[in-house]
């Protein structure tokens, strides 16, 4: 090894984050070079400083004996915003979270595409675990914002979430496909995230920019017209193997409850503003309405076994109301993928600001 | 243990989540106050990650990776963003001239006689982190890249070039003011 490659190296080999076979190369350099030696002494001396000094300015550091009871505030504010919240969406007001979940027992051929107001759940996992982790339509967003302009809402406006699993559980299972979009309005100045777990396909044309040393694609002078999410494929009723249990929100404090299936397996189909389960013949009819509108969902959990024919099936949330529209003109937008997850950014922002948000932009996953 | 606190804290149990915060809050309060210099900047963000975390629990998938890894990531997203949420009026050259340099003056750096904070301050707030993660929790470079989403190539050349320039500071202990550093 040269000298300076060796020096390029220093700092790796005193924190042992060196290959076994560089470790050797270094060495026998060292071994007969003076310069490189008296670097990684140096070297060496200002790490333990630096790591002494560390932990003596930390351990002088501690957070206030408030600081929980600060939290407790804070979260109980928060909660009482959601309460509030959650008594408008049981008046039908237009609904911004909505607890749902749905497992799938057994293997089968499955489609379910859903589309709903609401956050989505940021897992990349393959649809095996996805399957096993319970589908979990409030779970969080994809991202937050670290930065947003003076005058916007540190929430968004609605988020618009939909989530699609198409295969069985196993090897085989694809991914399931979620995306989300967050608008944030301050006026006549808009914001919208677009963010899904789906890498794939080219980013746009533009002019390559970065967001925090990812390739990014800028497009400006955009104009065009956003009506939230496009409504899933299909929408025809379903077939689905295996035994499906979903339970809504308020049953069991929201978490998945087992209940005996019924017998003669259930159609999910698409109803106006929600997905409807009907069990096939002799079972207490519908017992959950999924809304779209969020206005409907049944108090009590439910369980019903789908035993259909194999081949896909695909069930259709209905089709989220009361979505603002928005129309605009010399729009800017950003694109790029992060740790799996593309990510849109559009704005009538100046390109500057919209340069921020990106950066601060903050994955959940 | 963790996981059993994580759960109940998922199931809506606030004595779990206090449990939680009690554990984890000088992580988060540490890293800030070594990466940003203040003790209220510490406190602000100490509330903020738990809010947040508060928030996004039911998204937190244990197999999907630590606690702690989930937590430095909120956490350090959060001081490179810290100012930038606070300086809206500025422009983006403006920020990214704070985020190269210490935004401390330079009787603030002499009043405290502590080069090694002196160093640190001169130092991106990018580079700091690395530093910080690196020599006072002792992460790998695997547990940086993972909690930065960075190439691991990136967190070598990150911290070879802030201990180099560390180094050269702490030979000449030079003024704040002296010269500023660039991410890698």
């Amino acid at each position: 090894m040269k000298c300076r490659e060796v020096k390029e190296a220093l700092v790796a080999y005193l924190d042992g984050e060196v290959m076994p076979s560089e470790r050797t190369l270094i060495e026998a350099h060292l071994a007969g070079c003076a310069s490189c030696e008296k670097e990684l002494s140096a070297l060496g001396s200002s790490r333990g400083q630096v790591t002494d000094s560390l932990k003596t300015m930390a351990a002088q550091a501690s957070p206030s004996p408030q600081a929980w009871s600060h939290l407790q505030a804070s979260i109980a504010k928060e909660a009482g915003g959601a309460k509030k919240h959650t008594h408008s969406l049981r008046r039908g007001d237009r609904p911004m979270k909505r607890r749902w979940r749905i497992a799938l027992g057994t293997a089968g051929a499955v489609v379910i595409a859903a589309a709903v107001i609401a956050a989505v759940p940021t897992s990349r996992a393959a649809a095996g675990d996805f399957f096993a982790e319970v589908f979990n339509i409030e779970s969080g967003p994809i991202a937050e914002l670290g930065y947003l302009p003076a005058g916007f809402e540190s929430g968004p406006d609605v988020v618009a979430g939909s989530a699609s699993i198409v295969g069985a559980p196993g090897e085989d299972a694809q991914p399931p496909q979620q995306q989300e979009q967050a608008l944030y309005k301050n006026g006549d100045q808009f914001l919208l995230v677009k963010t899904s777990n789906d890498s794939g396909g080219p980013l746009p044309k533009g002019q390559v920019a970065a967001v925090n040393g990812q390739v990014a694609v800028l497009t400006t002078g955009l104009s065009g017209a956003w009506d939230g999410l496009p409504a899933p494929a299909g929408g025809q009723a379903v077939s689905v193997s295996g035994e499906a249990q979903i339970a809504p929100a308020g049953v069991g404090g929201g978490q998945l409850v087992p209940i005996a299936p019924g017998a003669g397996g259930a159609t999910l189909a698409p109803a106006s503003g929600g997905v409807t389960i009907v069990p096939a013949s002799g079972e207490q009819p519908a017992t959950i309405v999924v809304g779209g509108d969020g206005s409907v969902i049944s108090e009590s959990g439910t369980s019903v076994a789908v035993d259909t024919p194999g081949g896909a099936a695909t069930v259709v949330g209905g089709t989220p109301p009361d979505m603002p529209s928005i129309t605009y003109k010399d729009a800017n937008a950003l694109t790029w993928v992060v740790n799996g997850t593309r990510v849109e950014i559009l704005s009538n922002l100046p390109v500057a600001e919209l340069q921020k948000i990106a950066e601060g932009l903050v994955l959940s996953d | 243990m963790d996981l059993v606190l994580i759960r109940r804290a998922q199931a809506g149990n606030e004595e779990a989540f206090g449990l939680l915060f009690e554990q984890y809050k000088n992580l988060v309060y540490r890293t800030v106050y070594l990466t940003l210099g203040t003790a209220a900047d510490a406190e602000d963000i100490l509330q903020e990650v738990f809010l947040q975390v508060h928030r996004s629990l039911d998204g937190y998938d244990p197999a999907r990776g630590a606690f702690s890894t989930w937590l430095y990531r909120i956490t350090v997203n959060r001081c490179l963003n810290w100012h930038r949420s606070r300086r809206q009026a500025d422009s983006l050259e403006e920020v990214a001239d704070e985020d190269v340099a210490s935004t401390r003056s330079l009787a603030d750096c002499y009043e405290e006689d502590d080069s090694v904070r002196r160093a640190l301050d001169k130092l991106s707030r990018k580079l700091r982190v690395v530093v910080i993660l690196r020599h006072y929790w002792d992460l790998s470079y695997a547990e940086i890249a993972e909690i930065m989403d960075l190439p691991l190539g990136t967190v070598k050349s990150r911290l070879n070039l802030a201990m180099r320039q560390m180094r050269d500071d702490l030979e000449s202990d030079l003024p704040c003011t002296a010269r500023t550093v660039t991410e890698a």
